[in-house]
Parts: structure tokens; C-alpha cells; sequence
């Protein structure tokens, strides 16, 4: 289990004071904390490319379910906060990954007209998905579908290939979905080009919803 | 007063060939839009497309599993939050965590272009070689109907010029065979000559020479199946010869198309009649000796009626209904088979890989428990 200290440093890893992206190792994750910094991280960097484009592969689409927001709240409670300076602790209490990574999914998808970054989410979720209707964050994916900013995709049939989600130049590749440890890039077309070849891959064996 | 027939060649077994007749007709045409197509054949192949793909998905699904198995670097998480491992380590671990992850992907992007490349519906439907066997089998099975119930000419020589026609077409049909054969990625679609007119001299010349070279072999051996046996080695030999001045000289009908099938089935029957005729004549005016014997013996051959009638219904049960499906079958199978093989050194390499990276790991796991 991560501490407080290292999740703060793990959210500041990526990039400079003046928001460019630095993190030229490879990044590991191993907890959902993590993972929701990434996803929003990897937003942040999808807008700095020319395709604004963010793949997601993901089974339920669980960092985004309501559910997320209380193990994400538990997780941050179990987190030792020892070692904190008086500045880490205010930044600490003040941590809310999951509303950060609705917020930025709002504004990451909403048209540019409107003020928003005018980003474009595909997601491909797995067969027989758990319905997103319920969930808070499914007025945005509507409005988003509406707008053309969101397509989401369910799989014809259940394929056995680790999760990701991916940019141009960015991503994170799920080694467990169970454990949710990950590890990534956030410079490395290469690989990211086979992650988003995968995900036409994906698309093709999909339908849209 | 037109004279009776003593009797025909195909006798009961004309309802039969009516009967392939009417099944390949189906198989003249091929549809290019939907998969319903009257043409049983090629609805037969795509069927068998299909479920080839099904196969090579499943087998890369086997192998799939195969690969997580010996992917499963499940212990690297508890490594890395190890109290003992260095940061050092802690990025060696991780970059084998990424590499480990990195070939699952690479694995099922490359299998999932191998899958691809697998002899699209399209490719399938534009190979149209079986559609003019179809075409030639079936002008021919006219021919020889309409040859037998021609009772004007003696049934002897009939069955002659029917025999002939049907040797000098398996030919012909090996070629359409072979060109169905090879993978699109290998035939050309235009020949290499694309001017000027066919030169109908020079075609003569061809077809004279390999008349001249059968009948000449045909007088001094003294085996009429032998001399069969030539014509046709003859025969391969001057396609393989002329093959390119032939396709030049043909350019105009744009080589394999339905043109050039017509004219190649007008082509055979000129060439029976004069080898029949040839013979006849030899059989006729030689003088007796061994050489008109041979000559005779020959001539006994491929006027045999029985012989006409049972290689009638082979060549057509076989170039109007099996050898289609069985060489289309065929084909799907070769690239099926190449396909798994490419699939098989995919996995092969992916797991080599992961051993590499298994051993890596023992080596970090055994740094880290002496650090203990």
C-alpha cells in the first residue's frame, strides 16, 4: 500500500511546473488512487496532442461508476499520511481523485464552443457490460454522444486482452485488473500506436451503442 | 436420306450429363455484392472461409491462454512494495511488468493481422478461374452432346474427336487450375505485351508444331496409351514454351477472362478435329508395316466409343462438380495452414521472450531475498 506522501509525489511525477509532460520512464501503478490520476493525467495529455483523442478499453468503465467514489475515498483513508509537511497534509485533504477525474472528463469532452477542451472519448467496454444509466457520470457520456465527443463500443464477444487506455504518445497498460496495477508511458508513440491498433482492432469486433 | 446413328456414345448416361450440365450452370457467374449467390461453389467457399476464420481464431484464442500462462508475473507487485528492493531494482521490475504486458499486445495485434490477412471475402470472390472451368465445362459438355447425336459421322469417329477434345481440355484446365491456385499476391493482371494484334499465323505455327511433334512421336511407338501420354507431355511442353509469346499474341482478350476461355475452347476443338483427322487419314492412306500399325493401334484408342463415354463422365463429374470444390478447398486450406505456421512462430517468439524476462525475474527475486 502506497503512502500519502508517495501518491503526491506519484500526481506530480508527470510533469514540469509550467504543466509539460516529463515522465520519460516507465510508470508503475498499483492501486486505484493511481489509476485515477493517470486517467486524468492522460487527459491532460491527449488535449496537448493534435488528435485529442483518448481509447479507453476498459471492462465496466469502473473508475467512472459512483461505486469508485466511496473505494476511492476508503483508499485514501487507509493511506499512513506520516512524513507529511503542513503543505502536503492541506493538499492531502483537499485530494479528491475521482471528483478531479469527473471535473476533467466534463471538461475534456465538452465542445470547445462551450469552453471546453473539445477532446474525443472512445471507449470499448466488455460484453454484457453492468448499464452506465444510473451512474452520475452518464449525463456527461449522453451529452458527450450527442455532441460527437463520446462513442462507446460494447465487444461482440468476451476477449481475454488486458485493459488500457490510450493517446497519441500516452498510456497505461492494466497488468491486473483484480490488483489494478498498471504500468505506462507517457512518451512512447511507439507502443502507443499498437495499443491504438488494437483498439481499431477492438472497435471492429464491437457495435456501437 | 440422312442415316441412322447404329447407336450413341453416352447412351444412359446422357441423363447424367444433362443433370451436371444444369449444376454448372449455376456456376457461370459470381456475385460481387451479396453473399447469397446461386453459384454453389462459391457460396461453398465462402462458407468455408468463414469458419477457417473460427478455426485460426480459436487456435490463436489456444494459444492466447498458452501466452497468459506463461506471462503470469503475478509476483511482481509483491516485489515491488518489497521493503528490501532498491529503487534499482524496483525500475527493472517495472520495466519487465511493462515488457511482459507490451507482448500480450504485440501478440494480439499481429495475430489479429495475420487474421486479417486471410484471404478476404472480396479476394475470394474475384478469383473467377473456377467460374470459367464452369464456362468451358460447360460449352464442352455441349459440344460432346451435340457431337453425339450427330449421326451423320460414323460413331467411331465421333468418339474420336470427343476423346481428343476431352485430353486436349485437361490441359487447358490444369492451367485454369493452377492460375486459381496461386495466391493473388503472386498472378499479375495484365501481360507484359500490350501492343499490336493477335498474330493468328503465329498461333497456327504453334498449334501446327505440336501437331507435327505428336503424330511424328505417334508412328514409331508402338503403345497407344503412350502416345496419349505424350500428347499431353507435348502439350505441357509447348505451354510452357510459348506460354508468354502465346499470352502476347492473345493480349487483345485480356488474358483469363470469359473472351479468352470462349476463343481457348474454339481453339481445342479446331485442334481435335485436325489431330483426329490427322490420324484418321494416316490410319487410312499408310501403307501396312509396323508404323501403320502403331498408327492403327492409336486410332483403335480414341475411337473406342466405351472409352469416349467412360472419360466423358469422368472429366465432367470431375471438372463440372468435384475438382472446383476439392482444389477450392484446397486453397483456404493452404492459407489456413500458412497462416496457423506464421501464428505458431508468433507464439513461439512471444514465449521465448517471456522466458527471458522469467529469468530476468528470478535473478532480481534472488537480489532481493539476499538483501533480506
Amino acid at each position: 500500500m502506497a503512502t500519502a506522501k508517495e501518491i503526491l509525489e506519484f500526481k506530480k511525477s508527470f510533469t514540469d511546473e509550467t504543466g509539460n509532460f516529463i515522465l520519460k520512464t516507465t510508470y508503475y501503478n498499483d492501486s486505484l488512487l493511481h489509476a485515477l490520476i493517470v486517467i486524468t493525467r492522460l487527459m491532460d495529455k491527449a488535449i496537448q496532442e493534435p488528435a485529442k483523442t483518448l481509447n479507453m478499453y476498459c471492462g465496466q468503465f469502473s473508475l467512472f461508476r459512483d461505486k469508485t467514489q466511496k473505494d476511492a475515498t476508503s483508499a485514501k483513508n487507509e493511506c499512513d499520511t506520516s512524513g507529511l509537511s503542513e503543505e502536503q497534509q492541506e493538499e492531502w485533504a483537499a485530494f479528491n481523485p475521482y471528483r478531479t477525474l469527473q471535473d476533467r472528463l466534463a471538461q475534456f469532452i465538452k465542445p470547445t464552443h462551450d469552453g471546453g477542451d473539445g477532446g474525443i472519448l472512445n471507449v470499448v467496454l466488455s460484453k454484457g457490460f453492468k448499464p452506465l444509466t444510473g451512474e452520475q457520470v452518464w449525463p456527461l457520456l449522453e451529452r458527450g454522444r450527442r455532441d460527437g465527443s463520446v462513442y462507446l463500443y460494447e465487444l461482440d464477444n468476451s476477449l481475454d486482452l488486458n485493459h488500457f487506455a490510450t493517446t497519441s504518445e500516452a498510456f497505461r497498460l492494466e497488468s491486473s485488473d483484480m490488483q489494478k496495477t498498471a504500468t505506462g508511458r507517457f512518451c512512447d508513440p511507439g507502443s502507443a500506436s499498437v495499443l491504438n491498433q488494437n483498439f481499431e482492432s477492438l472497435k471492429e469486433h464491437s457495435h456501437q451503442l | 436420306m440422312i442415316p441412322c446413328a447404329d447407336t450413341t456414345i453416352l447412351g444412359n448416361a446422357q441423363t447424367y450429363m444433362g443433370v451436371l450440365a444444369t449444376f454448372i450452370v449455376l456456376c457461370l457467374f459470381i456475385s460481387k455484392k451479396d453473399e447469397e449467390t446461386s453459384n454453389f461453389i462459391m457460396y461453398l467457399m465462402l462458407k468455408i472461409r468463414g469458419e477457417i476464420i473460427m478455426l485460426i481464431d480459436d487456435h490463436t484464442k489456444n494459444l492466447w491462454q498458452d501466452i497468459r500462462t506463461t506471462h503470469n508475473f503475478d509476483k511482481i507487485s509483491d516485489l515491488i512494495n518489497s521493503h528490501n528492493c532498491k529503487l534499482d531494482k524496483k525500475m527493472d521490475l517495472i520495466d519487465i511488468q511493462f515488457k511482459v504486458d507490451m507482448q500480450k499486445q504485440l501478440f494480439f495485434r499481429k495475430a489479429e493481422n495475420y487474421l486479417k490477412s486471410f484471404e478476404p471475402e472480396s479476394t475470394v470472390r474475384e478469383k473467377e478461374e473456377l467460374s470459367y472451368v464452369a464456362l468451358f465445362t460447360m460449352l464442352l459438355i455441349v459440344m460432346v452432346m451435340l457431337i453425339d447425336c450427330t449421326s451423320l459421322i460414323s460413331i467411331g469417329l465421333r468418339a474420336a474427336i470427343i476423346n481428343m477434345a476431352l485430353i486436349t481440355s485437361c490441359i487447358w484446365l490444369c492451367v485454369l487450375y493452377h492460375k486459381f491456385y496461386q495466391f493473388a499476391s503472386t498472378v499479375k493482371d495484365k501481360p507484359e505485351d500490350t501492343s499490336g494484334h493477335p498474330n493468328f499465323l503465329l498461333m497456327l505455327a504453334i498449334m501446327a508444331f505440336g501437331m507435327f511433334l505428336w503424330i511424328g512421336f505417334s508412328i514409331v511407338i508402338n503403345t497407344p496409351l503412350f502416345s496419349l501420354i505424350f500428347y499431353a507431355l507435348i502439350m505441357v511442353g509447348i505451354i510452357m514454351i510459348f506460354k508468354k509469346k502465346w499470352i502476347s499474341i492473345n493480349h487483345v482478350y485480356n488474358r483469363y477472362t470469359r473472351v479468352f476461355t470462349i476463343n481457348h475452347f474454339w481453339y481445342i476443338m479446331a485442334f481435335a478435329l485436325c489431330a483426329v483427322l490427322s490420324i484418321h487419314t494416316l490410319n487410312d492412306c499408310m501403307p501396312k508395316g509396323d508404323y501403320h500399325s502403331n498408327i492403327s493401334a492409336l486410332y483403335g484408342l480414341v475411337s473406342d466409343p466405351s472409352v469416349a463415354k467412360y472419360f466423358s463422365i469422368i472429366f465432367f463429374s470431375l471438372n463440372g462438380f468435384f475438382l472446383p470444390i476439392i482444389i477450392g478447398y484446397l486453397y483456404l486450406r493452404r492459407r489456413h495452414n500458412r497462416i496457423n505456421a506464421s501464428i505458431d512462430e508468433l507464439k513461439e517468439k512471444v514465449q521465448s521472450e517471456a522466458e527471458s524476462a522469467a529469468a530476468d525475474l528470478k535473478e532480481i527475486q534472488e537480489a532481493i531475498e539476499t538483501a533480506k
